[in-house]
């Protein structure tokens, strides 16, 4: 397992519809692989610094995942011929920036847990509760 | 050590100059983020090209990795190769 970070840059033009679809058959391909997406985040419609295939502007998703390298090549052919991506860069992560990585994950965890807790922290039930809630959002994020 | 103007009479008399060091040893940047294009911004030029490390005082090392980070940017036009 590797930790990599891929930025997808999507048709500006493309429905919101579309752009969740392209995300999901992203994130289906990195978990079918037996990977996990760690991050992912929609940093919306940007102008490019430079015309792309006769693109001004895209539309940019950031993901960080941690996956087997045979994902990267089925992404990259992925990529290649999904219509909606004009441009995408996969980054392999390396020590420091996993370190780095690592303790984001953390505090945003920490985060999370500590705007749950304050009101139900002296309840037991409630403290599993927290507890439980914590994992999936992990997960997910 | 770090001295503008080539004639050697400019040794003598040193030029009130503010010491150049490395920001991101100063700040003990874990990495270089190619992601971080403000950063990035104040080490290339108006028209996008890299500065040299003996105008903005990087030390080698961050020279090295303020470069790949340049590079990765541009990649993926978030930052252009040549403003025109
Ligand atoms: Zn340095």
């Amino acid at each position: 397992m590797n930790y990599y970070e891929n930025i997808v840059i999507l048709d500006a033009a493309l429905e919101d519809t579309g752009i969740d679809a392209a995300e999901k058959r992203i994130t289906d391909l990195i978990e079918k692989q037996q990977g996990e997406v760690l991050k992912h985040e929609r940093w919306g419609r940007r102008k490019l610094s430079y015309e792309i295939n006769k693109h001004e502007k895209g539309y940019y998703l950031f993901f960080v995942f941690k996956s087997p390298p045979a994902a990267i090549k089925l992404l990259e052919e992925l990529y290649k011929v999904f219509d909606p991506v004009f441009k995408f860069m996969i980054i392999k992560l390396r020590k420091k920036e996993i370190i780095a990585l690592q303790n984001s994950l953390q505090a945003a965890e920490a985060k999370a847990s500590a705007e749950s807790a304050p009101e139900t922290a002296k309840n037991d039930g409630a403290k599993n509760d927290a507890e439980v809630s914590a994992a999936p959002a992990g997960a997910v994020e | 050590m770090v001295q503008k103007g080539k004639g050697s009479e400019h040794v003598k008399y040193k030029r009130f100059m503010r010491k150049k060091f490395c920001r991101f040893c100063a700040e003990k940047t874990p990495f270089i983020d190619y992601k971080d294009t403000r950063t990035l911004k104040s080490y290339i030029t108006e028209r996008g090209k890299q500065l040299p490390s003996r105008m903005t005082g990087t030390c080698a090392r961050h020279q090295r990795e303020l470069t790949e980070a340049v590079k990765r940017a541009r990649n993926i036009a978030l930052l252009s190769f040549m403003e025109k």
